[in-house]
């Protein structure tokens, strides 16, 4: 996995052969652009980072999960992630706290109420699903478009290596494809949402781009191709730039679509605070001195 | 107040004091996944691409709170709870004994 | 991209005239061997051998380009594809500059000229003495010397077009 720093180390590299190169006058306006080529790579997200962060957010899903689900991702071996239904969460019921013989009015707000819990966990487990397939997405953007920049960085010092050659006569260029600048924003798989009820998002797992199957998001032939001249320097360094600007707008493209998204879900889970997080039932409201009180308390199994 | 009813408020106490907190402790525990700020991994201070880090981290922490939210309403269910099977214990004899032969069957 | 240069060298390619009776076998960036048939050259025609000569070098620089660029794919991992000028107007300066790059090369005694534009059309010239002698081996030596020397005219030109940026 190629790492920002990874970068870093290359540009010097290109730096360093430009700088030992015979250019005779075919030397670019700043050639010192080969060693600052991927600056404004330097600090971006590194896509070694992401694992510990959808890891953790699966865990969480694991023990939300209102019913078994497929995360729509794949793990470091291609095979599906996937999960259970915890069934720890269906102690709240009156079933499930062995009270369902329990009547009257307070029976009746729990069991309302905890219905409409649950429903509010179904939806913070569809939001972090969400929120987890989204990350993904950003890994695999950046994933891809540092692979794609190394493999740039690679090309130009190859280029560079034949514009030095002088048997090497330039004739032939030196083609590569970039992935990330072939990436095609697509449709991931939906996210799991069994007993949620924002419809949102389950919508926006049908509208994530990029990131369906994990770390891996293109598919086959969703590339473009990118082509470098070996003659002099200028040229090299010309279409290296050309390239990291291709690389820039693809990752510009892909994040305004993830930001779409986010600005989606925020907007709906703002608007709907209440059926996302279910306030605590009106019988935590009762004052500790007035609980037996509360009425309806005291009607369990028929008694009173 | 009835035999049976006794034996509820036994019931009613492990639903406050066990069961509810046993779902809080879930919760509790799923919050873990959503603790941790993701500007940090997301930002970037070249301007390169679109900086989804503010909203990556919004939609976290709208999560964060949720489930802290949740987790208080289940804890303090479960308090209410507690409380009403207490006061029964003191009003009654019979729901007394079924309440504490409930608490040393659990504890 | 080394070890691509160093094993570059020792990879031949052979090419045969249209009518099979002349061979050039261009080993690396430097030895260009003729060799061709006795009899059909004591048959030929000096416009005809130096007609199959001409049509042998066209085929050789196509031949040649394309053992140089797998070889270099090969070794190297890069994929070679032909220059393509139309991208931007500065590489198309090249490309003109390139197909217009006039080259020779003469044996060392003069009685072989190799001259080409843009290495797309020949012009050989045989000493009449020389061709009178009929003494392949004669002639095979002084083609080599001067193919060599066009070969080595070649390259400094090209490296001159590079360096000039254009």
């Amino acid at each position: 996995m190629v790492t920002p720093a990874d970068l870093m180390d290359l540009q010097g590299r290109l730096m360093d052969r430009y700088n030992s190169g015979s250019w005779g006058s075919g030397f670019p306006d700043d050639p010192s652009q080969f060693g600052s080529c991927f600056n404004n790579f330097a600090d971006v997200p590194d896509p070694s980072q992401f694992g510990q962060h959808t890891d953790a957010l699966l865990e969480t899903m694991t023990l939300l999960a209102p019913t078994g689900f497929d995360t729509g991702t794949s793990d470091g071996s291609g095979n599906p992630v996937t999960g259970n239904a915890n069934t720890a969460l269906d102690q709240v019921s009156t079933a499930g706290i062995e009270l369902d013989d329990w009547t009257g009015q307070a029976a009746d707000g729990f069991f309302q109420w905890s219905q409409s819990w649950k429903t509010g966990i179904s939806n913070q487990f569809a939001a972090a699903a969400v929120l987890r397939q989204l990350l993904h997405a950003e890994a695999a953007v950046w994933t891809a478009a540092l692979e794609d920049l190394e493999k740039l960085g690679n090309d130009a010092y190859a280029a560079l290596e034949a514009a030095d050659d002088e048997f090497d006569t330039g004739a032939g260029e030196i083609s590569t494809t970039l992935k990330v600048v072939g990436a095609v924003v697509a449709v991931a798989a939906a996210v799991p949402t069994g007993g949620a009820s924002l419809s949102i998002l389950a919508a926006v797992g049908a509208g994530v781009t990029v990131a369906s199957t994990g770390m891996d998001v293109y598919a086959a032939g969703q590339t473009e191709s990118k082509k470098f001249a070996t003659c002099c320097p200028r040229d090299v360094l010309a279409d290296l730039m050309d390239g990291v600007r291709r690389v820039e707008d693809a990752v510009r493209d892909a994040e305004d679509a993830i930001r779409a998204q986010l600005d989606t879900n925020l907007a709906e889970i703002d608007g709907n605070w209440d059926e996302f997080c279910q306030p605590p039932p009106t019988l935590t409201s009762v004052h500790r001195n007035h609980i037996a009180a509360y009425s309806g308390l005291g009607t369990w199994g028929g008694g009173s | 107040m009835s035999e049976a009813l006794g034996v509820e408020v036994g019931r009613v106490w492990r639903a406050g004091a066990k069961k509810l907190p046993e779902v809080g402790d879930t919760l509790e525990t799923a919050k873990r996944g959503v603790s941790t700020s993701l500007v940090d991994l997301l930002s970037r201070s070249s301007g390169v691409g679109t900086d989804v880090s503010s909203r990556f981290d919004e939609l976290r922490g709208l999560i964060s709170r949720a489930l802290e939210d949740s987790e208080q309403a289940i804890r303090d269910c479960g308090t209410a709870l507690v409380w009403a099977a207490e006061d029964y214990e003191l009003t009654d004899q019979a729901a007394r004994d079924a309440y504490e032969r409930e608490k040393q069957r659990i504890d | 991209m080394q070890r691509f240069r160093e094993s570059w060298q020792d990879v031949s390619v052979q090419t045969t005239s249209p009518n099979g009776c002349i061979h050039l076998t261009n080993r690396g960036d430097r030895e260009f061997r003729i060799t061709c048939d006795d009899s059909w050259f004591h048959r030929a025609t000096l416009g005809d051998f130096t007609t199959q000569l001409g049509r042998l070098f066209k085929l050789a620089l196509v031949e040649r380009t394309q053992a140089y660029n797998r070889h270099k794919e090969m070794v190297t991992g890069l994929q070679i594809t032909p220059i393509d000028g139309s991208r931007n107007p500065h590489l198309q300066t090249f490309v003109d500059k390139r197909d217009n790059l006039a080259v020779e090369g003469v044996s060392a005694d003069g009685t072989v000229s190799i001259a080409s534009v843009g290495l797309t059309h020949f012009v050989i010239t045989i000493d009449s003495q020389l061709w009178a002698r009929r003494d392949r081996l004669a002639v095979q030596r002084a083609l080599d010397e001067a193919g060599t020397a066009m070969v080595a005219d070649q390259f400094r030109k090209m490296y001159e077009l590079k360096q000039a940026g254009h």
